[in-house]
C-alpha cells in the first residue's frame, strides 16, 4: 500500500445527481464516503434553475428525502397533477387522482437538485470531497480498491462507485462492455416563461420526428423536451430567438398562450447505452454510467435513482452485519436486484421511443390504438400510469418512504 | 478432559484451508450462508443483551469466542461490528490464514490454534457454528464450550439436523449433485437432533431458547431464516443460566 494514501470504506467516482445521493445517504448514517468529481457547482444561493429538468416520481422523492433535501428542492419544483398526451386527433389526460394520488410527481431543476446535494454532503462529517479532481485509474490489491487521483492522490477504499456518466471512466476501467443504441434524434431543452397558466399539467405533443413535451415549474414556467431530427434541432437552434419562439408556439398549439425564453435552447444527440453488467471486483456502476436512456418518459434519472437507494441499503445492511461491501456475495445482491428493473425500462423506453417517433403508417395505427384502447379501459390504464410513472419498484425501503 | 476433535476431520478441511476466503471456493456455500447466519447472531445478541441492531457497532465491548472459526469468515464482522472476538480452531492453516486475512482488514482479532477444551476464560457470547457435526463426542463437547459462557451470558449453535431430508439435501445434493462442499464433508450419522442439542445443553447449566431453520431456495441461490422448517440447518440460542447466590 503507497504511503500517505488516504482510506475510505465507499469511494464515489462522480458527484453528479446520482452520487452525491448516495454519498448523502450513507453519510447521514455516519458511513465513510469519499466523492470524487471534475466540478463543484455553483453556491445554491447563486443557482439558477436549469435547462434541463428532471420529473421526480413519488419513489424517487422519497430517495430525496432520504437524501436529506427535499425541503429545499420543494422550493424550486413544481407539482405534476396531470399528464396530457396529444396525438393527432387524439387528447388523453391522466389525472393523478386516478391512481389514488395527489401527484404523480415534482418536475426540479438539475442544478438546483445537485446544488443543494453538495451543500448536504459538505455539511456531513463522515463524507469526504474530492472536487475538483478526477478518478486516474484504479487497481484491486487485497482486499482493497487502490485509486489513482489525476493530482496523484491515493485513495484506497473498500468499495468503488461508479457514478461518472455516460461515458464512465469506471466503466472502461473496468473493461465492462455496453450496448449502445444512437437514435436519430436530438433533444432540445430550455425553460420558458409563459402567459397562460398550465395547471399542474404536462402536456406531450407526439409527432412523427418525436415527442415534444411542457413540463411544469413554480408559477408561469415550464421546461421544454423537444425531440428533433438532427438537422431540424440544427435549424432550430440556428433561428432568431423571435422565429423559435414562433415555431415553438405553432408545435403548442398556441397552450401556453404567449411565451419568452428563460434560458437559452440547447440540445444534445439522444441514445440508449446499457452495461453488460453492473459489478466487477469491488466495484459497483449506478445511474448513467450502467444505463442511458431517452428523455421521452422522465425516467432516466428515477431509475437511476432507484439504482441509488438499491445501493445504499445493500451497502448499509452489509456493514450492519460487519461485512464487506466490496465482497461477490454482497454486488451480487445489488446486481440481482436492479436487473429486472433496468432491462425492462432501457428496452422498454427503447421500444416506446421507435413506436412514438415512426411515421410508418402501420406504427401509427397501432400507437394511436394503442392510446385509444388505454383510454377506454380504466383499470388496464391505471396498470400503465402505475408502471410508467410511479414504480411500485419492489423492496426499496427509501423509495416506499422507510428509513435506510 | 480428552479432546474431541477428530483428527480424519481437521485435516479434511485443512487442505483447502488456504481458500478460505475465495467466494468461489470450497466454501462458497458458507460465504452464501455467512450474511444470514449473522443476522440471526446479531439479532438475538442484541435482544439479550439490549442493543439496537440498527447500530453500526452494535456489539461495542462485547467479549465473544467463536469456536471452530476456519478462516474467520464469522470473526471478522465481529470485530467490525465492535466485538472484542477471539477465534479458535484445532486447525493451526485456518488459523494462519485467518489471522493473515484479518491483518489485510486492519482488523484486530485474536486467533489461537486451540480447541475448546484447552481454552480458558469466560465469554458473554460463545460462538459453536458449523462443528457440532464434527466433533467426536457431543456430549463432552457442549459441556467444555458451556464452561467458556459467563453466566447470564449466550451460547449460539448453528448445526445440521438428521433427518431424512438432511440426508437428502445435507449430504447426497450438496456433497454429490450440486458439489457445493467437498465430498466427505458431512456423515450424516453424527448430525444432531434439535431435541438432542437441546438435552446436552441443559444436562451443562444451558436454557434453550430460540431455534431456527436455515432453508435453501434454489431460484435465488441463497439462504433464509424459517421459524417452521428446521429439517436441515438449524441455529439454537441457549442462556448460561446464572449462579445462585
Amino acid at each position: 500500500m503507497t504511503q500517505n494514501s488516504c482510506q475510505t470504506d465507499i469511494l464515489i467516482a462522480g458527484g453528479g445527481i446520482a452520487g452525491l445521493t448516495l454519498a448523502a445517504i450513507l453519510g447521514r448514517a455516519g458511513i465513510d464516503v469519499s466523492v470524487i468529481d471534475n466540478f463543484p457547482p455553483e453556491p445554491l444561493k447563486d443557482t439558477k434553475p436549469s435547462a434541463r429538468t428532471i420529473a421526480l416520481m413519488q419513489g424517487s422523492v422519497n430517495i430525496i428525502k432520504a437524501a436529506g433535501v427535499w425541503d429545499q428542492c420543494k422550493d424550486f419544483s413544481a407539482a405534476l397533477k396531470a399528464m396530457r398526451i396529444t396525438d393527432h386527433d387524439i387528447d388523453i389526460e391522466f389525472d393523478a387522482f386516478e391512481i389514488g394520488q395527489e401527484e404523480f410527481g415534482f418536475n426540479v431543476p438539475n442544478s438546483i437538485l445537485r446544488a443543494t446535494l453538495y451543500e448536504q454532503v459538505q455539511s456531513l462529517p463522515s463524507v469526504t470531497t474530492y472536487i475538483p479532481n478526477a478518478l486516474e485509474d484504479y487497481k484491486i490489491e487485497d482486499n482493497h480498491v487502490i485509486a489513482e487521483l489525476k493530482n496523484g492522490e491515493i485513495i484506497t477504499a473498500r468499495l468503488l462507485v461508479g457514478a461518472d456518466g455516460r461515458n464512465s471512466s469506471v466503466r472502461k476501467i473496468s473493461n465492462i462492455k455496453c450496448r449502445e443504441i444512437k437514435y436519430k434524434q436530438h433533444a432540445i431543452t430550455c425553460v420558458i416563461n409563459h402567459s397562460n397558466s398550465h395547471d399542474n399539467i404536462s402536456t406531450e405533443f407526439h409527432y412523427p420526428s418525436g415527442p415534444l413535451a411542457l413540463v411544469p415549474l413554480p408559477g408561469n414556467q415550464s421546461s421544454i423536451v423537444w425531440v428533433e431530427t438532427p438537422e431540424r434541432a440544427e435549424e432550430l437552434l440556428a433561428l432568431k430567438e423571435s422565429t423559435f419562439i414562433e415555431t415553438l408556439q405553432t408545435q403548442t398549439n398556441g397552450l401556453l398562450g404567449g411565451i419568452m425564453l428563460e434560458t437559452k435552447a440547447q440540445s444534445w444527440p439522444l441514445g440508449s447505452i446499457r452495461a453488460k453488467t453492473l459489478t466487477a471486483p469491488r466495484m459497483a456502476l449506478i445511474a448513467e454510467a450502467a444505463h442511458v436512456m431517452s428523455p421521452i418518459t422522465a425516467q432516466g434519472l428515477n431509475l437511476s435513482l432507484r439504482d441509488v437507494a438499491a445501493l445504499a441499503e445493500v451497502i448499509a445492511d452489509c456493514l450492519r452485519l460487519g461485512l464487506d461491501p466490496g465482497t461477490k456475495t454482497i454486488l451480487k445482491n445489488y446486481e440481482s436486484r436492479r436487473r429486472i428493473d433496468i432491462t425492462t425500462r432501457v428496452f422498454g423506453v427503447d421500444g416506446m421511443n421507435r413506436i412514438v417517433s415512426n411515421d410508418i403508417p402501420a406504427l401509427q395505427k397501432l400507437r394511436q390504438s394503442g392510446f385509444k384502447t388505454l383510454d377506454r379501459i380504466p383499470p388496464l390504464k391505471k396498470i400503465a400510469m402505475q408502471h410508467g410513472l410511479a414504480p411500485q419498484i419492489d423492496e426499496s425501503r427509501l423509495a416506499a418512504g422507510k428509513p435506510l | 478432559m480428552s479432546s474431541t476433535v477428530q483428527k480424519s476431520e481437521i485435516e479434511h478441511f485443512s487442505k483447502d484451508a488456504p481458500l478460505w476466503w475465495d467466494e468461489s471456493g470450497p466454501f462458497a456455500p458458507l460465504h452464501r450462508l455467512n450474511p444470514v447466519r449473522l443476522d440471526y447472531i446479531k439479532t438475538q445478541i442484541c435482544s439479550h443483551f439490549d442493543r439496537d441492531p440498527k447500530d453500526f457497532n452494535a456489539l461495542e465491548g462485547l467479549n465473544i469466542l467463536d469456536i471452530g472459526c476456519g478462516g474467520g469468515l464469522v470473526c471478522e464482522p465481529m470485530a467490525r461490528m465492535g466485538a472484542n472476538i477471539s477465534g479458535i480452531d484445532a486447525d493451526g492453516v485456518a488459523i494462519e490464514v485467518a489471522s493473515d486475512h484479518a491483518k489485510q482488514s486492519g482488523l484486530e482479532i485474536n486467533y489461537q490454534a486451540t480447541t475448546a477444551e484447552e481454552m480458558g476464560g469466560t465469554y458473554d457470547i460463545v460462538l459453536a457454528l458449523e462443528i457440532v457435526e464434527h466433533v467426536s463426542s457431543i456430549e463432552d463437547f457442549v459441556a467444555s464450550c458451556a464452561k467458556l459462557v459467563k453466566p447470564g451470558g449466550l451460547i449460539i449453535f448453528s448445526t445440521l439436523n438428521r433427518t431424512p431430508k438432511s440426508f437428502a439435501l445435507g449430504i447426497v445434493a450438496a456433497e454429490y449433485i450440486l458439489r457445493w462442499v467437498p465430498r466427505g464433508t458431512h456423515s450424516w450419522q453424527k448430525f444432531v437432533k434439535p431435541s438432542e442439542l437441546a438435552k446436552v445443553a441443559r444436562q451443562n447449566g444451558l436454557k434453550p431458547g430460540d431455534i431456527t431453520g436455515l432453508i435453501y431456495n434454489p431460484l435465488k441461490n441463497g439462504f433464509t431464516l424459517s421459524k417452521t422448517d428446521i429439517d436441515v440447518n438449524y441455529l439454537m440460542s441457549a442462556k448460561k443460566i446464572q449462579e445462585k447466590p
